[in-house]
């Protein structure tokens, strides 16, 4: 039992992380969207910036990315995912590396899970600051 | 003075006469309602005034749902032709690379100019 629920959180922080691919391959927030648990619990800090709480606000911070997204500037890849369970409430450690378009940068990321309704899903990602990805997203902000 | 929302959210516009400025002040995470407020509160200060600049201080504005950014361009397009410089503070990385995107489209009518805060916007 134990090992399959592990599975499940697993699968869940995997595609959280393919939904930041989709991102930045220009293939949309879809992803994102259905990753993510959408109440007023739910906790967000990208590379950039502070925290955001609840799903609107969390949702509003995604959508900042969504147009920066391009075909040409895929290429982000996790590395040493761990699960860690504790009922229905997991987090998940990473090493995250940034697309080469976006600073190419390693960043320790941190999420939790709820299983909510029988499906897991992201109530909290944090990631490391990201210095070179802030600096990348307003050069091609100037050149949009 | 305008002032819509509240400390949690909202925004202020209020006309300084010794500069002949509009300073326009910008908080939190913009509900619909404080959004759907913003343009008709900058088109309301100018119908009353003449402004040489405008003033916006959003240091503590968080990137903002749809409404907000439909206000944004509302609000700029009312200030083109009207306003020789616009100055733009803010103190989120996130916020500013949301509305240089929605302001890239004025560049050639509005001399905009971008300035960095840190957190807490102008005293």
């Amino acid at each position: 039992m134990m090992r399959g629920e592990e599975d499940a959180v697993r699968m869940a922080a995997t595609r959280f992380y393919d939904a930041i691919e989709a991102m930045v391959s220009g293939k949309g927030l879809e992803a994102m969207r259905d990753a993510w648990h959408h109440t007023d619990r739910v906790t967000s800090a990208h590379p950039i910036d502070d925290f955001t709480e609840g799903w609107e606000q969390v949702w509003a911070t995604w959508k900042v990315f969504e147009p920066f997204g391009h075909p040409d500037r895929g290429g982000t890849s996790i590395k040493n995912l761990r699960v860690h369970l504790f009922g229905d409430v997991a987090y998940t450690t990473c090493m995250f590396y940034s697309a080469p378009a976006f600073g190419g940068e390693r960043l320790a990321c941190t999420n939790v899970l709820h299983k909510k309704d029988g499906v897991w899903k992201v109530v909290h990602h944090h990631a490391d600051k990201a210095p070179k990805l802030a600096a990348a997203l307003e050069k091609i902000a100037s050149e949009m | 003075m305008i002032d819509v929302g509240d400390g949690a959210n909202g925004f202020s516009v209020a006309f300084d006469r010794m500069t002949q400025t509009l300073q326009v002040a910008g908080w939190g995470f913009w509900s619909s309602e404080v959004a759907g407020k913003f343009a008709p509160a900058i088109a309301s200060a100018f119908a009353k005034q003449m402004c040489a600049a405008v003033v916006f201080d959003l240091g503590r504005l968080a990137p903002m749902r749809d409404e907000g950014q439909e206000g944004w361009c509302r609000s700029l397009r009312l200030l083109v032709g009207r306003v020789r410089k616009v100055t733009i503070a803010t103190g989120s990385t996130l916020t500013k690379l949301q509305l240089l995107r929605l302001s890239k489209q004025f560049d050639k009518e509005l001399a905009l100019q971008w300035v960095e805060l840190d957190r807490g916007g102008m005293a």
